[in-house]
């Protein structure tokens, strides 16, 4: 999987700004910021990133909602995503990637290496 | 690495500037939630503390997210005794003191470390 955007959902800004230098400054990739599942589905549906990364814990419409969202979506049922979260414990990361999440990331992360820990787990799956 | 990476740490540093009174006034809010809970909106601090766990690491401040986690557990959990609240409460209160007193960003800048 070519990686080049991607598309960061979370309701948060101080994460959303970090996050959005990391993977743009750092990692060298496109980035699309949204801030509620609503706006992160129509975002995908929109600029069809590469990857989604979704905060779990959102108001409103949650990561695990907006990813069933996103499958239900011709447009978007294909965007691979990993979802990000501060609080997870390991039957709950086995339950996000049950429901069809690449992934877990945990908050706090280290926004120098964020990009790479993304790459990462893309290039596991080749 | 990008040719970008060496001006994300004063990315960062900006960032910080511009968001840490905010982000002392969320810390705030936890602190006096966990020392008098009897009127404080818990739904709201534990929200203020989920925030701050996920967000303090990511700014450098390892401890803070730790400490913050910890407010979010004893909030969520919500024990009728308050058990180590006031401990969490004055936790909250020095790491609010680092952040007022100007405490720098931890993160390095990998490209001049590598230089050096």
């Amino acid at each position: 999987m070519n990686l080049s955007s991607v598309l960061l959902v979370d309701d948060e800004d101080d994460i959303r700004f970090v996050a959005e230098i990391s993977l743009r400054d750092v990692g060298g990739l496109s980035t699309y910021v949204a801030s509620s599942g609503p706006e992160g589905i129509d975002a995908a549906a929109t600029h069809q990133p590469d990857l989604i990364v979704l905060d779990m814990m959102m108001p409103g419409m949650d990561g695990m909602e907006t990813l069933f969202r996103l499958r239900e979506n011709p447009l978007t049922s294909g965007i691979p995503v990993i979802f990000m979260t501060a609080r997870a414990q390991h039957h709950e990361v086995e339950d996000y990637v049950a429901a069809g999440a690449l992934a877990v990331i945990t908050k706090p992360f280290d926004p120098m290496t964020l990009h790479q820990q993304i790459k990462d787990i893309v290039a596991s799956l080749a | 690495m990008t040719t970008a990476a060496p001006q994300v740490p004063e990315l960062l540093r900006a960032l910080w500037g511009q968001r840490k009174g905010a982000i002392i006034e969320r810390l705030e809010r936890v602190e006096r939630a966990l020392l008098t809970p009897s009127g404080a909106d818990l739904v709201s601090a534990q929200s203020d503390a989920h925030k701050l766990r996920g967000v303090l690491g990511t700014f450098g401040f390892q401890e803070g997210s730790i400490i913050t986690g910890r407010a979010e557990d004893l909030l969520i959990a919500d024990d009728p005794a308050r058990q180590g609240w006031d401990e969490v409460a004055r936790q909250c209160a020095s790491l609010r003191l680092l952040l007022v007193g100007g405490e720098e960003l931890q993160h390095t800048n990998p490209a001049a470390e590598e230089s050096k």
